[in-house]
């Protein structure tokens, strides 16, 4: 008799009362990986009292979750949640593991990777079957090229990129059921003293109906100019931009657009100097047409834009800026 | 806290990456290792009588990396070197690990993740194999001596945040925009270069073996259509521009007539 293959499993989050979206994305995973290795898949639901979460999830993705408890004061901490996670997983050890891409779960993967002698691939965007393995595709060769690995344990820990994928649902048939494990009380040294809301109110990036969005590419803060001047071309635009130039403080952090930014979805997206970073195509994926302006044709932005201007902003934007200026002239 | 020689001073640790630039061969500080740099010299600035220690893994080549982060303050650096530069995250934090742990750091410093590769995971490897408490993500810091404490901001996702106290020694990654690294002093840049620099190799400390092997490469598909615009300036900017009128979003000059 063979063994049944060992499970898939996933490690959601939820912190204050809402399951972490990202948790979803590393279900879709999970699942795809199922497609191309037949296993059962379990979703393991850490915290101090993760019933509620757990019967949401249960009923959300129809499959079994397994609720750990963390003994503790709440919110519990990544030092505790490693640790009972642990306790379940050595005598559970799964083939693949994976955890959200979120800042809670890029932390927790590593110490459990570490532990299971596991090998740890973090920015998963594909999974594939080819000669008997499954290959784990992330991005290489500054995101344009995907490197497809194959593990060398048999268990592998993976996060997935932001982004890559789904983070909806299906309804299914019937919720999943829900099992608990109780831990004792593990040596807990991080004390969370709370969250802080975003500091900043993305209100005006999210209301536009265009964005036009800078990038180191700018070069010197002086040309930011020339973007102002580009997004004034559109009654409801908004100035946005890359973290990079946020952190610069030549933007607002309120004009950040990204992962730890503002998610936007403007009619029109204009990326002027953005190379295409994971963490920013992450804020800027549900707009509508997006154009991107860019000296190098095989920046990672390419691949996601609808038009294509290799050009270097500072000399394109004038151009264009003449040329609708002598349209209005033209039409009068 | 483990005692420091000097009462209430600290031994920091920063961990910095040598990225190397695809087109010239060049080698540059990971971008997101600069801010742990700086904060490493910033502590020492502020806790008399502390010491900030670097280290790399990472080719001969690379040594200027590790001179930078001199100049730039730390009073100390260790070079893991290692010819190739594909090594696994796990393996760059075991050659870490296995060259630093008798010296207990109370802080060990390093960037988020690395802009080339975007592991993300040295950090976090760095805390369970040394032991320690660990914050990811960290754009705010505040040591409390007398408490043997630091409480940290770190980043969560949509620019939330999280609040957290760790104890000491304690393992933090840098996360970019928490200061303004300094340019490298010149001076200290010229004692840094007239100065022979700790080696290790890392053979010697031992190299767990692998556990991933790259397969096979290839090109990201596209998620758009991708319409590449040709010919001279003038004539892409005519094209942007019906594009946009066909797609109901013209352009207009400001003040321009509705
Ligand atoms: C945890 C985490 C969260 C993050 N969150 C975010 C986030 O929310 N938002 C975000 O944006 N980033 C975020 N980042 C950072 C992200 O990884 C990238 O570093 C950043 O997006 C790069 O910004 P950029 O495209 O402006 O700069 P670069 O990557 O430096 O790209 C500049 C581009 O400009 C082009 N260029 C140069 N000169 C010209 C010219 N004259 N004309 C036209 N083009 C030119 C270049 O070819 C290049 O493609 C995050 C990173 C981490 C680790």
């Amino acid at each position: 008799m063979t063994p049944a293959a060992a499970p898939i499993l996933v490690v959601a989050e939820h912190a204050q009362g809402r399951i972490q979206p990202g948790s979803y994305a590393a279900i879709h995973l999970a699942w795809k990986i199922q497609r191309l290795h037949p296993a059962p898949v379990q979703v393991l639901l850490p915290g101090n009292d993760p019933r509620a979460a757990a019967a949401e999830l249960a009923r959300r993705t129809g499959l079994a979750v397994m609720a750990i408890q963390v003994p503790g004061p709440e919110p519990s901490t990544s030092d505790v949640a490693v640790d009972a996670l642990w306790r379940y997983l050595v005598d559970h050890r799964p083939s693949f593991l994976c955890m959200a891409s979120s800042t809670r779960g890029l932390e927790c993967a590593p110490p459990l990777a570490t532990r299971l002698e596991a090998a740890h691939v973090t920015g998963v965007v594909d999974v594939l079957a080819e000669g008997g393995a499954i290959l784990m595709g992330r991005l290489g060769c500054a995101n344009q090229e995907i490197h497809f690995l194959e593990a060398l344990t048999p268990t592998v820990v993976l996060n997935p990129l932001p982004g890559a994928f789904d983070a909806d649902m299906p309804t299914p048939s019937a919720p999943g059921p829900v099992a608990w494990h109780h831990g004792p009380r593990e040596r807990q040294r991080i004390v969370s003293r709370g969250f802080l809301p975003a500091a900043t109110d993305f209100g005006a990036l999210a209301a536009a109906k265009v964005v036009v969005a800078a990038g180191n590419g700018v070069g010197e803060r002086d040309n930011l100019t020339w973007i102002q001047r580009l997004a004034a071309l559109w009654p409801q635009a908004a100035v946005g931009g890359s973290r990079t130039l946020c952190d610069r403080g030549w933007l607002s952090h309120d004009q950040q657009i990204g992962l730890s930014g503002a998610t936007v979805a403007p009619a029109l997206y204009v990326a002027c100097g953005i190379s295409g970073a994971p963490q920013h195509l992450a804020g800027m994926r549900g707009s509508g047409l997006v154009v991107a302006i860019n000296t190098d044709p095989r920046a990672a932005i390419m691949r996601e834009a609808d038009v294509c201007i290799v050009e270097d902003l500072t000399r394109f934007i004038p151009v264009f800026l003449s040329l609708v200026e002598a349209d209005k002239l033209e039409g009068q | 806290m483990t005692p420091s020689p000097e009462a209430m001073s600290l031994r920091i640790l920063v961990c910095v990456k040598p990225v190397q630039d695809s087109a010239s061969g060049h080698w540059r500080m990971n971008h997101y290792d600069g801010f742990a740099v700086e904060e490493a010299v910033r502590i020492r600035e502020h806790v008399p009588g502390s010491r900030a220690e670097a280290v790399m893994v990472g080719p001969e080549a690379a040594a200027g990396v590790l001179r930078r982060a001199l100049g730039m303050g730390v009073d100390d650096a260790l070079h893991i070197r290692e010819p190739g530069s594909t090594l696994e995250p796990f393996q760059i934090a075991s050659l870490i690990a296995a060259a630093v742990r008798t010296r207990n750091h109370d802080l060990v410093l390093a960037g988020v993740v690395s802009e080339d590769a975007a592991h993300g995971q040295l950090g976090a490897l760095m805390a369970e194999m040394l032991d320690r408490p660990c914050a990811t993500a960290v754009v705010r810091l505040v040591l409390e001596m007398r408490l043997s404490r630091v409480t940290v901001d770190r980043e969560l996702e949509g620019g939330a945040r999280e609040r957290l106290e760790l104890p000491l020694p304690a393992v933090l990654t840098i996360q970019s925009g928490i200061n303004s690294p300094r340019y490298p002093a010149l001076s200290r840049l010229l004692q840094a270069n007239r100065r022979a620099l700790p080696t290790v190799e890392a053979l010697v400390l031992g190299i767990p073996p692998s556990r991933v092997a790259l397969v096979k490469r290839c090109t990201p598909p596209g998620t758009r259509h991708g319409l590449v615009l040709e010919g001279r300036t003038e004539d892409k900017a005519r094209e942007l521009h019906a594009i946009l009128r066909r797609k109901g979003l013209p352009p207009r000059p400001a003040g321009g007539r509705p």
